[in-house]
């Protein structure tokens, strides 16, 4: 059961995901929203697969995930995990999103940046989501705890 | 190579992304405060705290990073090969100047301390958006 202490990043958060192929070059994407299966250690990290082909094809080679997700607070986590497969979104994924990406668009406006820049970046829509199963966590908030594993 | 388009995504003005990879092949995702200039064809990290980065690095060459342009959000993929660690000199002491001062800017003064300044040669970079 993925702990509580991570739920409010994890949710409220952004995150990037990362990925490796399998000669061990990196890449990352930056997803869209999530939706998260607290009982069953299951998150699935909405994106656009235009944009994460390079990830999707590094998840589908060597499998392994690295979710980095923090907080303007500065408090951050690191899931890794053993990617499950691709699932297609439903309305309640894209509503999830939908609303992880609204408000994005209005805490970058309150930052004083180009409307049309952050629809940029937050106003398209995902097609996919990837599912991977957590195995570890690692604390990330910087400081002399960061990088402690967090036993779940 | 880098050109005038992308220095203003080498500013600080947002946080920059990195991924890395053990010889095991279990990839790790960070943030980091900035990447700097250093030519053309380099840039620098800071090595702060990010050590599962850092023991990456020294298993495995190859880095993915982001930076963004903070008046368009205009994003730059880069592809990177570590090349060499610096703990003294110009590029050093202006990393360590730059850092505090976000530090103190964010409340976290005395935490991000700079170990050194990890130089990567850069393969790509590319426009994402």
């Amino acid at each position: 059961m993925l702990p509580e202490i991570t739920l409010k990043a994890l949710v409220e958060g952004v995150g990037h995901l990362g990925s490796a192929s399998s000669d061990k070059k990196p890449s990352h994407t930056d997803p869209l929203g999530i939706s998260v299966d607290v009982e069953n250690d299951l998150v699935t990290c909405f994106v656009i697969r235009s944009a994460a082909e390079k990830v999707i094809t590094d998840l589908n080679d060597s499998g392994r995930v690295s979710y980095f997700f923090g907080l303007v607070t500065h408090e951050a986590w690191n899931f890794k995990g053993q990617f499950l497969g691709e699932v297609e979104l439903n309305e309640e994924d894209l509503s999830k999103s939908k609303k992880f990406r609204t408000s994005m668009l209005e805490m970058m406006g309150s930052m004083g940046l180009p409307e049309d820049a952050i629809k940029s970046m937050f106003g398209r829509v995902p097609d996919v989501g990837l599912q991977f199963k957590v195995d570890h966590i690692f604390k990330q908030t910087p400081g002399p705890e960061a990088g402690q594993e967090l036993e779940f | 190579m880098i050109t005038d388009e992308h220095f203003p995504a080498l500013q600080g003005m947002f946080p920059s992304w990195i991924t890395t990879c053990s010889a095991a092949g279990e990839p790790n995702t960070s943030v980091i405060s900035q990447i700097w200039y250093v030519d053309e064809n380099h840039v620098a990290l800071s090595n702060q705290f990010f050590n599962k980065t850092k023991r990456n690095i020294a298993e495995n060459p190859f880095a993915y990073a982001s930076i963004i342009n903070p008046s368009t959000l205009g994003m730059f993929n880069l592809e990177l090969e570590f090349h060499h660690t610096e703990a003294e000199g110009d590029l050093f002491d202006e990393m360590e100047m730059k850092l505090e001062a976000i530090a103190s800017m964010s409340g976290m003064s005395g935490i991000f301390r700079l170990l050194g300044a990890d130089v990567y040669k850069l393969t790509s970079i590319k426009t994402f958006r």
